[in-house]
């Protein structure tokens, strides 16, 4: 009988698994924009933990705040450091093409603004990097 | 209904911090020499304006930070007391943090 073999659907969930972020196929660019979206701003949430340790040193006093940024000129921190500043260029940028995409304003040219923002942070990152490096 | 009302917060605080972290990159690693001392740091902060923006930048980006995390967890689809529950842990969270801030700025304050 058909009622024995039927089983009501499980109501459609959240995904709750952290992967589900990754299945961009058939999501275009609103899915690449989502998922760089979220991963830059986990970046940028560690980055920001570990700018509060590192600025701790300032209450340790002119010694301990000198050693540190010393340390921190280490060509491989910069390195990092132009990561930092392309993280926070695209999640910048996007963060305002998702505004934009709140308020309604200019949802057909979604696509356009995310290769926009992809461009115009990589195109920064670019400078920072010949800027430090 | 929550993660709605708090997506235009989270909006309104991104767009706050586009310019509050323009003004604070550009004022800390390009106009006040790169702030790469104490004795630099301790000039900068001694300005009142100076001050009274990098507290604003502060309690904005955690605020703003602190509310990313929460839509992450709550878009996992966890149960109302859950997320009642992680969002009162990421206040704490964020009082604790900005308490924080404020203490660093008032010892180096007080170093002038």
């Amino acid at each position: 009988m058909v009622s024995e073999t039927y089983r009501r659907p499980e109501p459609r969930q959240p995904s709750r698994r952290v992967w589900a972020w990754f299945r961009l196929r058939g999501r275009g660019a609103s899915g690449w924009a989502f998922v760089l979206h979220r991963l830059t701003g986990v970046v940028l949430v560690f980055y920001l933990l570990l700018h509060f340790y590192v600025l701790s040193n300032l209450a340790r006093g002119p010694q301990a705040y000198n050693a540190i940024i010393s340390a921190m000129k280490s060509p491989w921190v910069t390195l990092l450091e132009v990561g930092l500043i392309a993280a926070v260029l695209f999640h910048g940028l996007n963060g305002l093409r998702l505004m934009l995409m709140g308020l309604q304003i200019g949802v057909e040219q979604q696509e356009a603004m995310f290769w926009g923002a992809l461009v115009v942070s990589a195109l920064f990152t670019v400078v920072a990097a010949a800027l430090m490096l | 209904m929550a993660l709605r009302r708090m997506w235009i917060w989270q909006a309104l605080s991104g767009f706050l911090l586009v310019v509050l972290l323009a003004v604070h990159l550009v004022a800390n690693h390009f106009a006040a020499g790169g702030l790469l001392t104490y004795q630099q740091v301790v000039a900068y902060l001694s300005h009142p304006a100076v001050l009274a923006l990098e507290i604003l930048f502060l309690a904005t980006v955690v605020f703003h930070a602190l509310a990313g995390v929460r839509a992450l967890v709550l878009d996992r689809g966890v149960s109302r007391k859950t997320a009642r529950g992680v969002t009162a842990a990421l206040v704490v969270v964020g009082v604790l943090l900005v308490g924080y801030g404020l203490w660093l700025f008032a010892v180096i304050v007080s170093m002038t």
